[in-house]
């Protein structure tokens, strides 16, 4: 018995194997961009080399994976010939993007340069966007009926035309179904071949441009995803799965292969999305409520929140600068990971560090492969954060000479400092960004980070955590699983439970008619439930949360209230809202006199899988250091002789005063001057403040 | 002067802090000497101190109940130092950053005596003359103390569709003066000791015809200057006092530095631009002219507004409404992604802008709609000027753009909502403009206003939820981006029925450029279109729609149509229905020079009509396919055309590229000449244009969305071509009165040459 998570990113692919004690293992292959299904294969094969005595496929009880191959077929303009029906007068949206599509998405840096910012590419060619004469009205009333032989005719043109896919969305499709449903069947019956995403299927939220975003991107992609799953399905039949594949979904659950295929956006983005699942699973475990998910990878640092045990979701995602609608777990990324290259304006003579990213190819400066910009992981190399013999377990060695120069070229000569120096000034303002990201992440939402444990994965994120997680005054700092944090979301992806979301826009002003809400809920519930069974998910195993959102009539932003399973009158809403309302923009800000409405309702349908523990560690007596190395310490302000920790040799209860370092094959763990680490019964490292560190 | 007496002590001043009179019980934090502050700290800090800035920001988005701040980012927030200097802003509605600076010293010098300025207080104003851009633009801010001193300011400021005054939406278009519209307030305490005065409150709101949205905007302001505030006080608890504020200085003395430097790779020269205002106020047909001539000279900059019309009507904005176009123009162009700091950037800038014109009003002048007037009128000025001078220098010219959106195209709406009470909205629709083409790139098609950088319009199912109309359609209007080698963005058109509701629609309509597009096209490229307002009335739009169809152009009803004028008030009534079509960016080069397979792609993209394919690109389509041997033929045919009868001179000999003027111009050893052919143009010490052939063309030509000018204004208006005598290019384009000389556009000071007198008196 054994569960699988498979996370594709961009350099590796990892996987991770929980048996039937819940015990993890770790396995790694390089992805594998052109051909994106053997990546998949070739880890697979790196685990089951690592089990010799028996056929790995046999025992796996249930495997999930997470995919990039919607998101790459979006940002490199891949996917298939489509075409759009809409509403007569309205097929330009998606050339207007509501203006914004300008700069969607875009760093300041290019929002602040107008030359540099353009729209991108269309999907859909303004030629194979058909408008149809027919117009529903903002009460969901029809103004002009469809005219079927009109359908038929649009249908047959953007066909002859060579459309693989066709997307309908019509204006208030959302809030009548009607003819998004009739113009779905013509096509089906006329050309059973083409996929047709229909907008109304994907979301029944207001805004056309959103939704018709969301149906040409799901279109668009769904050859290519399916493709991709005909070959990964067919493989692991081959090799012996008992069972088709899960797959990470963005919202932060799994779905089906099948659901895959009919909704293949929902796979756009379902790498950190694994990474909060984990968190979450993890942070249960540990008793944590609020948690803060932070991932440093090589280009990026991702943050998340769970809020009251839950991740929190948001209704639009944005790629290639296009905005649709789509649950997503609200990750909010800006460029700094490893590979963020530093440099110094020659003119004011300011250190910058990133968004520019060396990548993988050709890498950090110590990489050796060419790269000679100084990046983020040169400065934790050369401040001794990093063994250059021992990173992923010493199979490639890092150029420590090469990081030096390229610190000494770019960044200590022009300031006049040294290479030493210029590494402590990379990694301070690289820690003070992602201080400040975390930062406006939390209280962007109206929460206090003080609330807050980091939990802090990736690559890079334990060793990052202590220095930009002191400033935020975090209740503790959280690695874990220990290595598990270095591929946490397939360690995510492998334990993550079935989710659909399903929402409806509303339109409700006080007194609320709470039995419309209720019916509402209940029409969302009946639909989910259907879904779970076909799932295959047993009635037991079927969890249903109810969200309403509410805002004071004439704002934008709402804010998303939990309900009870069953709403009547003894339910306040407005009590709720303004209780969040106040915890979110302080006291007073809650405006007594304003009426307010609600504007939807979203429900979560959890489909739980099999569950295991966490394995637990076996006790531990003292862990002694295998050397010592000199390290830089801000709190210190210099270098220490520091004992170096051996992650393997971690059990239960393990203690360490910092200063330490603590390597592990895939990530290393610091624990600064001040500061403890304790490993808990199940291998999470909890990193607290035991002095007050004197730090920048 | 102003024949008000008693006005003069609200004309908002950019005093140097020396000679500010500031009562003697306010204390400033400005420590004699600031510590010197490490690399690392520095960016650290600097880096948290716009943080906090945007989350102020975010905070407004979140609160807000005003469409135009959450969804068309019609806002801003700032930190300034303890004088006022703006030392973060962000990147919302540009005009809305500078104009602090005026306001907070005009309450430093006249506010510090009585009421005083304390810990816990916050000013509210929305004064034209003290600072603000118009009276819609409402500005709340707050000093922040620290140990008894005041250690830095915090703002925000938004812009209320309707504060009050004669017509829906404050926009007063009767208006003869000030007192024919809403009353601007010069700074008043709005909160005391961490207290909102009710009192204060009320006089504010009372006048408008939404209070509780402004109440609510209100708390959205209070509520991120107290997010601002707490911050700054953390960071100064960490940092120290002295660190914050030496921080706060540095960056901006970096963005000065910055700007200098990169100033000092453009050639010295004058740079000259000429942009028009028609129609002063309802009934009127007049034209108003803004005249900019910009000096650089080594690292600075010099914006000289002389002659500029006198104020007129309702078109005209104050001092700081002008000073903030200017820099509106100066941000996204020029200093991009050096930190936008204006306190440091304004020291390598020197404005003039002389009192009584419609960029520099006296009390009491009509100033209300002072943003879409005198503020974006100086933003096209200094556009234009900038990105002229952009093209000049070979390290900065593909930052140049033509011109976009010429004005904002107001479209106030008042009418009954569904739930029977009166609404007011301004339709966010504005921002369907085409940007202006690049050096290297085609201008973004509906990208929006230039002054706000991150525009958005609203769905069209938002806007049919909260107002009782239907939408024919909103999408990208055919042949608007002006033409051009590289082809501007195409902007908008928008048309609507009433729906549901029971009583008819008011229209305030207000903006220009509606008879006359906007200039600005750089190196022979052809204007945007311009705006058109239209109604048509007694339609059998219903009867269509009861038969299925749902008309797409007023020509395809029946009906009396009524082309509004550029200031009016009207109404629609139920068979009525409004069409509206925006500007279209200006085009970058001779269009000849376009690839005929873009001018394919863009008739098959709905954005160029075959007709203008073949008579503005000279480009012929046969059975709807790109005929590439017709196309070469009538594109020599057009050459041949336009040299028909020139004198040609002979061609230079070039040493080197020589100094650019723009794509297809340059200078080399003291003479101008085509880039292209090697053509001598004049000396570079005269105006190069007048060598050049020139011909009139009429705005019609120019895009089919174009209306005769005279349809609107009396003062004869003309498009000029100027055309290379050696090769046909079409180098440079103007609009001008017809009256005017050709506009010396680009004067550079030779490096052999010393800068005149007039240059040298303007830099000192």
């Amino acid at each position: 018995m054994g569960v699988i998570g498979i996370d594709t990113g961009g350099t590796f692919c990892d996987l991770v194997l929980i048996d039937d004690d819940g015990r993890p293992s770790v396995h790694k292959s390089p992805s594998t961009p052109s051909e994106n299904s053997e990546g998949v294969f070739n880890v697979l094969d790196v685990a089951q080399s690592s089990i010799t005595e028996e056929d790995l496929y046999a025992q796996i009880t249930s495997l999930a994976l997470g995919t990039t191959i919607a998101t790459n077929t979006v940002v490199t303009h891949t996917g298939s010939k489509i075409g759009l029906i809409t509403t007569r007068g309205h097929g330009d949206m998606l050339a207007i993007m509501r203006v914004n599509g300008r700069v969607a998405g875009r760093p300041l840096s290019e929002i602040q340069n107008y030359s540099v910012t353009d729209k991108p590419a269309p999907i859909v060619p303004k030629a194979l966007i058909v408008e149809l004469d027919e117009r529903i009205d903002s009460e969901g009333e029809v103004i002009i009926p469809l005219s079927v032989e009109q359908v038929e005719a649009a249908v047959d043109k953007l066909v002859d035309a060579g459309v693989k896919a066709i997307a309908v969305s019509l204006l208030w499709g959302f809030l009548n179904p009607d003819h998004e449903k009739a113009i779905s069947k013509v096509i089906r019956t006329r050309h059973p071949h083409i996929f047709v995403s229909l907008a109304s299927d994907l979301s029944r939220r207001l805004g056309e441009y959103e939704r018709t975003e969301a149906a040409v991107v799901n279109g668009y992609v769904a050859a290519t995803v399916q493709s991709y799953l005909n070959k990964v399905s067919a493989g692991l039949r081959t090799r012996g799965l008992g069972s088709l594949p899960y797959i990470m979904h963005t919202a932060g659950g799994v779905g089906t292969e099948a659901s895959a295929r009919n909704r293949p956006i929902t796979t756009l983005f379902s790498g950190p999305a694994g990474g909060i699942v984990a968190s979450k699973k993890v942070c249960e475990a540990a008793g944590y409520e609020n948690v803060i998910c932070a991932d440093v990878g090589g280009t990026t640092f991702d943050v998340g929140l769970i809020v009251n045990g839950r991740a929190t979701l948001r209704n639009t995602t944005v790629i290639d600068q296009r905005v649709m609608y789509c649950s997503t777990i609200d990750v909010v990324s800006i460029g700094a990971g490893g590979g963020s290259i530093a440099s110094v304006d020659p003119v004011t003579k300011r250190l910058l560090v990133g968004p520019q990213s060396a990548g993988s190819q050709p890498g950090p400066a110590c990489y050796g492969r060419g790269g000679k910009a100084p990046t983020v992981t040169d400065a934790n190399l050369i401040l001794g954060y990093m063994d250059p013999d021992r990173f992923l377990g010493g199979r490639f060695k890092l150029d420590r000479e090469a990081a030096l120069a390229a610190l000494r070229d770019n960044v200590g000569t022009p300031l006049g400092v040294s290479a030493e120096e210029a590494a402590i000034g990379i990694f301070s303002i690289v820690n003070a960004k992602m201080a400040d990201l975390v930062r406006k992440v939390t209280v962007e939402r109206g929460l206090d980070p003080r609330d807050f444990v980091l939990c802090a994965y990736g690559g890079l994120g334990p060793l990052h955590a202590p220095f930009y997680g002191q400033d935020l005054n975090v209740k503790a700092i959280m690695i874990p699983l220990g290595e598990l944090s270095s591929v946490f979301s397939a360690y995510g992806i492998a334990t993550a439970d079935l989710l659909h979301v399903r929402e409806l826009s509303l339109n409700l002003r006080e007194p609320f008619a709470h039995h419309a809400l209720a019916a509402s809920f209940s029409h969302l519930a009946n639909a989910a439930d259907t879904e779970l069974e076909h799932d295959g998910i047993e009635k037991q195993d079927r969890v249903f949360r109810r969200f309403i959102e509410v805002r004071y009539v004439g704002q934008l932003n709402d804010i998303t209230v939990e309900v009870p399973d069953v709403i009547d009158a003894s339910f306040d809403i407005r009590a709720r809202f303004e209780t969040l309302y106040v915890e979110a923009f302080g006291p007073g800000a809650a405006w007594e006199t304003a009426p307010i409405e609600v504007v939807g309702c979203r429900l979560e349908a959890i489909g739980k899988r099999p569950q295991f523990a966490l394995a637990e560690l076996a006790s531990a007596g003292v862990i002694e250091p295998h050397s010592t190395r000199p390290v830089f310490w801000p709190q210190s302000r210099g270098y220490v002789e520091t004992p170096i920790f051996d992650g393997k040799a971690l059990l239960s209860g393990a203690e360490i005063t910092g200063p330490a370092v603590v390597e592990f094959p895939t990530t290393t763990i610091v624990v600064p001057p001040g500061w403890s680490s304790k490993t808990d019964c199940i291998g999470n490292l909890m990193l607290q403040k035991t002095t007050e560190g004197v730090a920048r | 002067m102003s024949w008000v007496a008693g006005a003069d002590k609200f004309y908002g001043e950019l005093t140097p802090v020396a000679d500010m009179a500031i009562d003697a019980s306010l204390t400033l934090h400005s420590p004699k000497t600031l510590p010197e502050v490490d690399f690392i700290t520095e960016e650290v800090l600097s880096h948290r101190l716009w943080h906090i800035c945007d989350e102020a920001g975010l905070t407004i988005r979140h609160v807000s109940g005003s469409p135009v701040a959450t969804e068309a980012n019609d806002f801003m927030t700032v930190i300034t130092d303890e004088v006022g200097d703006v030392a973060f802003m962000t990147p919302y509605l540009l005009y809305q950053g500078t104009v602090f600076e005026p306001m907070i010293k005009w309450t430093l010098q006249n506010r510090s005596d009585s009421p005083g300025i304390e810990d816990g207080d916050m000013f509210l104003c929305n004064d034209p003359w003290v600072g603000a851009v118009h009276q819609n633009d409402v500005a709340v801010f707050a000093p922040i103390f620290h140990e008894g001193a005041l250690f830095c300011w915090v703002g925000a400021s938004i812009h209320e569709v309707d504060v009050g005054g004669s017509a829906p939406g404050s926009f007063s278009i009767h208006a003869q003066d000030v007192f024919g519209e809403v009353s601007p307030l010069p700074p008043v305490k709005i909160v005391r000791k961490f207290e909102l005065q009710s009192d204060i409150e009320d006089l504010y709101v009372r006048r408008s015809r939404q209070p509780l949205l402004l109440s609510l905007d209100l708390r959205a302001k209070i509520a991120a200057n107290n997010v601002a505030r707490t911050r700054i006080i953390e960071a100064i608890e960490r940092y120290g006092a002295d660190v914050v504020k030496a921080v706060m200085k540095r960056v901006m003395d970096r963005a000065e530095t910055a700007l200098r430097a990169r100033l000092r790779t453009i050639p010295d020269g004058t740079w000259r631009h000429i942009d028009f205002q028609e129609v002063a106020g309802a009934g009127d047909r007049g034209l108003y002219e803004a005249r900019l001539e910009m000096t650089k000279v080594g690292d600075e900059l010099h914006f000289d507004f002389t002659g500029s019309a006198a104020q007129a009507g309702i078109i005209n904005s104050g001092t700081a409404g002008t000073r903030a176009g200017v820099f509106a123009a100066i941000l996204p162009m020029l200093v991009g992604e050096i930190p936008w700091a204006p306190g440091g950037l304004q020291r390598c800038l020197k404005i003039t802008n002389p009192r009584g014109t419609i960029l520099n009003a006296e009390y009491p002048a009509a100033v209300s709609m002072g943003s879409i007037t005198g503020t974006w009128l100086a933003h096209n000025c200094a556009h234009a000027v900038i990105s002229k001078m952009m093209l000049t220098s070979p390290e900065l010219r593909s930052r140049a753009m033509s011109g976009g959106g010429g004005s904002w195209p107001a479209m106030q709406l008042f009418g009954w909502d569904k739930t029977g009470y009166a609404f007011v909205t301004q339709f966010q629709e504005a921002n369907l403009t085409g940007f202006g083409a690049r050096t290297f790139a085609d201008g973004v098609d509906t990208a929006g206003a230039y002054c706000i950088p991150a525009a958005r319009v609203p769905n069209v199912e938002a806007t049919e939820l909260t107002w009782p109309l239907l939408v024919l359609s909103r999408g990208e209007a055919i042949d608007t981006g002006g033409a051009g080698k590289w082809r501007g963005g195409v902007g908008g058109r928008f048309s609507f029925v009433l729906h549901k509701t029971a009583k008819e629609f008011t229209h305030v309509s207000a903006a220009f450029h509606v008879a006359i597009p906007n200039g600005g096209a750089l190196s022979g490229g052809l204007p945007g279109a311009s705006v058109t307002y239209a109604i048509k009335r007694n339609t059998n739009v219903w009867d269509e729609i009861r038969r299925g169809i749902i008309p797409q152009s007023l020509d395809s009803l029946t009906g009396d149509l009524d082309i509004l004028q550029p200031k009016s008030q009207t109404t629609q009534l139920f068979d009525d229905v409004y069409s509206i079509t925006f500007f279209g960016g200006g085009g970058y080069g001779d269009p000849l020079e376009r690839d005929a397979d873009m001018v394919s792609t863009d008739v098959a993209e709905g954005t160029v009509s075959i007709d203008a394919a073949r008579r503005l690109y000279g480009v012929v389509f046969a059975n709807g396919r790109l005929d590439r041997s017709a196309t070469a033929e009538l594109r020599s045919s057009i050459y041949a055309a336009r040299l028909r009868g020139a004198q040609r001179r002979p061609a230079v000999v070039r040493s080197g590229e020589g100094q650019l003027i723009n794509e297809y111009l340059g200078i080399a050893n003291g003479r101008v000449h085509c880039r292209q052919c090697g053509q001598d143009c004049g000396s570079s010490s005269g105006n190069y244009k007048t060598e050049l052939l020139s011909q009139i063309i009429p705005f019609t030509d120019l895009s089919p969305a174009n209306r005769d000018p005279a349809e609107y204004v009396d003062e004869p208006v003309e498009f000029r071509a100027f055309i290379c005598r050696g090769c046909g290019t079409q180098v440079e384009t103007e609009v001008a009165m017809s009256r005017e000389p050709i506009t010396w556009d680009v004067q550079l000071i030779q490096k052999e040459e010393q800068p005149t007198q007039r240059q040298l008196e303007k830099t000192s």
